[in-house]
């Protein structure tokens, strides 16, 4: 095993920077030669000899599964499968030593001075405009230059509360900034579960080496963001803005707002009145204070930016212009994002700060230049060319290997207009080592390593999120393209420090309740009830189905076989209507048709779309449900339903299938009942459940029972199977089932969990609790259908419902259960206008009045 | 010459609208030949918040939030502005266009600034070959700037057709180009696409015109319309308007309400709004000249005209 270490490091898997700068050996992070460590690596050297490469293999694989369990994903754009790509991380992690720390730390401290500066006096006096420090291009050219916010104050004079810088490392060992982000930087929330995860499966190494502990710098980081509420307003309520679940970074978002227990919201979840911010909550509208926005600014107000935007929130500009409410960053802090900035940075330093640049960045050549233009139409071969604006994503990469045609139409569009391109050097990264195939293979790393403002000056996260690129990769780093990150360990941790760090956590106000519930929230809770309840009734009826179908001792053809066959039909969960099972093939096909619906994709009501429903409504719920719930969903999703996946499944493969959903979703209602606070977001989720169990339970009756046979017993049977009642029967009466003593069961006896009777008392109870049905001294609507439900019920008379009539129609019954389904669409209707009415997305008008005589 | 706008908009919608923020550009502002004289904003519902405020590039905006539930919103703005006639200026004599190009980044100034701004792309307006392409004839080497934007004015007028059915505000220059047809805010846009992409800083101004009825006839209420032109920048002249819609120099009968680099800065009223379903909306304008005399004695009767910013002023 040991051989396999100590292996003289390859070159790189790396081609294209190789042949960049021929001759040029990139970096080794680990080694300084074969068979010797750097020393900062010695300590991990040793620990990971002693473990071993295959044993720590073994353990990532239990590490991809903590991955797998936790959710951690991200999303890749324009890809079809890139919703929820799994996070990729390697074992080994990046080390730096605590000496070189804090010269990184000292640079980048100085660079986030310096652009707080910068920043300062592009939205205020521009003097650097005026003196010729940065072309007045890259500002009054630029699509974000937000001048709305040109001249607005904002707290505290920071433009950068937060700030991240891309580092890499030159062959000759010298640190780089490859890129700033400065307006809503990503992945200090993975970077934080990359340590969780590294440190729970390598946990002697990370001890032995004295890692430096992140937890503190998310102290800071929370001091430093509630210090934004106007008015130094204490416990100020603090919202984290995400674009939502479509975003790359999601999961993050999730996560942060979790960790820094921030309420996560969407554009739509807040609304501008009398211009200050509020959250538009169950319970009303609450204040916010501080908005930690992970949305791009342009995006934020459509009122005053994009007026196509539907992410952002009318009139916030107004409302920060007006002091009420603070955005970390602030609006407008994007503007020195782009890559040209760095071909001004050295000046700009000795101007502002008076010394010299501590760091160097990746040579740059911005275009609007006369000589810079040259340079690079000189050396295109070399550089890589960027559109000066775009954002990265939009691309394109303009690369240095393009076909002769794409240089000259790139050099064409270079001429019209060179301020919209800038050149750049492409750094020989150095290589680190990542795991794979059970051996070591070195690759091309980027670090991010993260700043918060505080006091006037910065606070350096000791860590950060270190990406390597994919085998076979462009030399580009970027988790869009499949890349694996890896934790960051910086040395020199000691638990004094650490103690000292942790003495500082503010104290808390407490809380209880939940009336800060957003709408959306508990509109899309309500759902997740529904969509759950509506697929463990729908697999409930399904497999008694089948296993009715596949009975050795049951008849082919019975009438009563026939009605049970025919609901999931009539219900929307088969496409097969079923006719006469006595003719030759009839029972194969519905069969056939039957495990379809269970295990085909794409079918609007097959159970794999519901699921997916129930899977998709928990993800935007991340916030809000445990970690517990969502593992239970995350594995129904990720592993039950892909590893059932047959071409010509059995009907034992069915039932085995179907089993394993029931006790999942029983995982799921059990967490439920068991583990969520009794808020309104649990009372939303319930009702949902009620309503759906109830409309289940009503037209399956309506579809078997309303007709009477002669063999109705096996239905019967059959009925309480589907309702998990067969026990309860068999506990009060003897003999074979009986239409009274089933009704009784399922439809009237409040005291069964599953009957219709006790759904309609639960959400009665529910409907007492809910805000406004509290404040009104009328009963709502929405109550009004549930009480005279459960009025109709309590006065039905048993026997007179199970007669049927000369021509076996049972009227009174059918007519009881048509009222009471009736009533329910207008009930969740009523619900919905009532509670999740102002999730309504907001809309754009513009009044175009032109219009002219000539 | 003294005119009096009133400017009418009215939003009919199906369902009631909870909230509503907008934002309008319906106050003329001063310019060289413009005394702004007096404005008054009134919406109906009336707003809960109210904001005048001048924005980046001089304009006067304001911007309101309706909270109460409406089908109905009403914004008239009543306008006096007072305009001075255009000084004539000698096409001829102004600098070579390439001169003026090769300028505009060197000049530092704060004026230097602010003209340089109108140089780039926009949401609306993005630069192009086909642009620079069509502007190439009116801009030979050496030709005088200002006379080449008149040739360009000029031939936008008489290659492209008025049809108010042709585009709507989101239609691209580029199909504005090849169909040869729009309004007036497509032909402004698309001569200030021109200029930019010859590298020459064009603004997009929003206003008025005044109409004539014809003859015999009398001048019927809210006839006029909206109307949007052209700026362009010329050392030593300042910014030069002309009017590709209508294929003359701005005169005394173009009254200005707001600049910026495309539409979008100085759309005349904009707004997000929460409900509302389907919705319509009727604009009237109308433009009416105030004779002298007139005028002062209204004025001194205070005949209903309040300045804005005491009526509106954070309620």
């Amino acid at each position: 095993m040991t051989d396999t270490l100590v292996e003289a490091p390859v070159a790189g898997t790396q081609k294209s920077f190789e042949e960049g700068r021929a001759g040029v050996k990139a970096y080794n992070e680990m080694w300084s030669a074969p068979h010797a460590p750097r020393p900062h690596w010695d300590r991990f050297v040793c620990g990971m000899e002693g473990v071993g490469l295959t044993e720590i293999s073994r353990r990532w694989e239990a590490a991809a599964r903590l991955i797998r369990q936790q959710g951690m994903t991200y999303n890749v754009y324009g890809d079809p499968h890139g919703m929820d790509r799994e996070w990729q991380l390697d074992p080994i992690p990046f080390i730096i030593d605590s000496a070189e720390w804090k010269k990184i730390s000292e640079a980048l401290i100085q660079r986030a001075t310096l652009l707080n500066h910068i920043l300062q006096d592009l939205y205020g006096p521009q003097k650097l405009l005026r003196e010729g420090f940065f072309p007045s291009a890259l500002v009054l050219g630029h699509p974000n230059f937000l001048r709305p916010c040109a001249g607005v104050p904002v707290a505290g004079n920071t433009y950068l509360h937060v700030y991240a810088a891309d580092l890499a490392r030159s062959p000759d060992g010298q640190w780089w900034v490859v890129n700033d982000r400065t307006q809503a930087p990503s992945g200090m929330g993975y970077a934080l579960e990359n340590r969780m995860v590294v440190l729970r499966m390598l946990s002697e190494m990370f001890r032995d080496c004295e890692v430096k502990r992140l937890h503190g710098f998310f102290t800071v980081l929370r001091e430093t963001i509630e210090r934004q509420a106007p008015h130094g307003k204490e416990n100020p309520r603090v919202v984290l803005l995400t674009p939502g679940p479509y975003n790359e970074t999601y999961y993050e978002h999730v996560y942060l707002a979790r960790y820094l227990g921030y309420t996560l919201v969407e554009g739509g979840d807040l609304t501008v009145r009398d211009n200050r911010v509020y959250l538009k909550a169950l319970g009303g509208l609450q204040q916010v204070d501080v908005i930690l926005r992970r949305l791009d600014e342009d995006f934020c107000d459509p009122l005053e930016l994009r007026s196509d935007s539907t992410l952002g929130v009318a009139g916030l500009l107004q409302a920060v212009a007006a002091g009420h409410v603070s955005v970390v960053n602030p609006l407008g802090s994007g503007l020195i994002e782009i890559p040209a900035l760095r071909a001004f940075l050295s000046p700009l330093c000795r101007h502002l700060l008076g010394e010299d640049l501590k760091m160097p960045s990746v040579a740059t050549w911005w275009c609007g230049h006369k000589q810079a233009f040259d340079y690079v139409r000189d050396h295109l071969d070399q550089l890589t060319v960027r559109p000066t604006f775009g954002p990265e994503r939009s691309g394109p990469f303009v690369h240095a290997m393009l076909s002769a045609p794409e240089k000259a139409a790139l050099l064409e569009r270079m001429r019209f207009r060179p301020h919209d391109f800038t050149g750049h050097e492409q750094v020989a990264m150095s290589l680190a080592p990542t795991l794979a195939n059970g051996k070591l293979e070195y690759r091309p790393a980027v670090v991010r390593v993260f700043l918060v403002a505080r006091d006037g000056g910065y606070h350096v996260m000791p860590g950060g999120l270190t990406r390597v690129a994919a085998a076979g990769g462009q030399g580009m780093v970027s988790m869009q393209h499949g890349d694996v990150s890896k934790d960051t360990w910086v040395l020199g941790g000691n638990a004094a420090e650490e103690i000292a760090a942790r003495a500082q956590i503010a104290s808390l106000e407490l809380r209880r309740g939940g009336n800060d519930l957003a709408s959306r929230v508990a509109d899309n809770l309500f759902w997740l009830g529904r969509y759950t309840e509506r697929c463990e009734s729908g697999v409930r009826l399904l497999r008694t189905v089948l296993l009715q179908l596949t009975d050795e001792s049951s008849l082919r053809c019975s009438p009563a076989l026939e009605r049970l066959v025919a609901a999931p039909y009539a219900m929307g969960l088969t496409s097969v209507c079923p006719g006469d099972l006595c003719l030759a093939g009839e029972l194969e096909r519905v069969q056939a048709d039957l495990l379809e619906s269970v295990f085909a994709t794409g079918r609007p009501m097959g159970l794999r779309e519901t699921f997916g429903r129930v899977h998709w409504i928990a993800s935007s719920l991340r916030d809000r449900i445990s970690p517990d719930v969502w593992r239970i969903v995350n594995h129904l999703e990720r592993e039950i339903f892909p590893a059932a996946a047959s071409s010509a499944p059995q009907p034992g493969e069915g039932i085995v299938l179907l089993n394993s959903i029931v006790t999942i979703l029983a995982a799921f209602n059990g967490m439920e009942m068991e583990n969520m606070v009794r808020g309104m977001g649990w009372r939303f989720l319930d009702v949902g459940r009620r309503l759906e169990r109830a409309v289940f339970m009503l037209n399956l009756l309506r579809k078997t029972v309303t007709t009477a046979h002669e063999d109705d017993a096996s239905l019967l049977e059959a009925l309480l199977d589907v309702a998990d009642c067969s026990m309860s029967y068999r506990s009060r009466y003897f003999g074979p089932a009986h239409l009274p003593g089933v009704l009784d069961l399922l439809l009237l006896d409040e005291e069964n969990p599953r009957s219709i009777a006790y759904q309609f008392a639960v959400i009665l109870s529910h409907l007492d609790f809910l805000p406004r049905e509290q404040e009104d001294h009328l009963p709502s609507q929405a109550k009004k259908i549930v009480l005279a439900g459960l009025a109709n019920m309590r006065l039905a008379d048993v026997e007179a419902l199970s007669k049927p009539d000369e021509n076996h129609f049972r009227s009174a019954l059918d007519q009881l259960l048509d009222v009471l389904v009736r009533g329910l669409p207008p009930f969740s209707d009523n619900l919905t206008l009532r509670y999740f009415s102002h999730s309504v997305a907001a809309r754009e008008l513009n009044s175009i009045a032109v219009q002219i005589q000539s | 010459m003294i005119y009096r706008i009133s400017h009418v908009t009215e939003y009919q919608y199906s369902e009631p609208v909870t909230l509503a923020h907008h934002l309008a550009h319906l106050s003329p502002r001063d310019t060289d030949n413009q005394i702004f004289r007096r404005h008054r904003l009134d919406v109906f519902p009336s707003p809960a918040v109210a904001h005048d405020r001048i924005d980046a590039f001089g304009n006067r905006g304001s911007v309101f939030i309706v909270q109460e539930p409406h089908r109905c919103l009403t914004v008239k703005a009543n306008s006096e502005v007072e305009v001075l006639p255009v000084p004539a200026f000698e096409p001829l004599l102004s600098p070579s266009w390439e001169q003026v190009r090769d300028g505009l980044p060197e000049d530092l100034s704060q004026q230097g600034l602010s003209v340089y701004q109108y140089i780039f792309d926009t949401a609306l307006v993005k630069c192009s070959r086909e642009l620079a392409e069509y502007a190439a004839s009116s801009f030979p080497a050496d030709r005088p700037l200002l006379d080449g934007v008149m040739d360009l004015s000029h031939r936008i007028f008489s290659d492209f057709v008025f049809d108010p059915a042709a585009t709507t505000v989101s239609t691209p220059l580029s199909e504005v180009l090849a169909s040869r047809r729009g309004v007036c805010q497509d032909f402004a846009h698309l001569e200030i696409g021109c200029l930019r992409s010859l590298g020459l800083a064009a603004r997009y101004v929003s206003g008025y015109i005044e109409t004539e009825p014809l003859p015999g006839q009398v001048k019927l209420h809210g006839c006029d319309a909206s109307h949007a032109w052209v700026s362009v920048y010329c050392p030593g002249q300042g910014w030069v308007d002309f009017d590709p819609t209508n294929d003359q120099q701005v005169s005394g009968q173009h009254i200005t309400l707001a600049w910026g680099r495309d539409f979008g800065d100085v759309s005349p009223l904009r707004g997000v709004i929460l409900g509302g379903g389907q919705h319509s909306l009727s604009v009237g304008v109308t433009v009416t000249q105030v004779p002298q005399q007139f005028d002062q004695a209204g004025n001194s009767n205070g005949n209903g005209f309040q300045q804005m910013s005491a009526q509106q002023q954070q309620q």
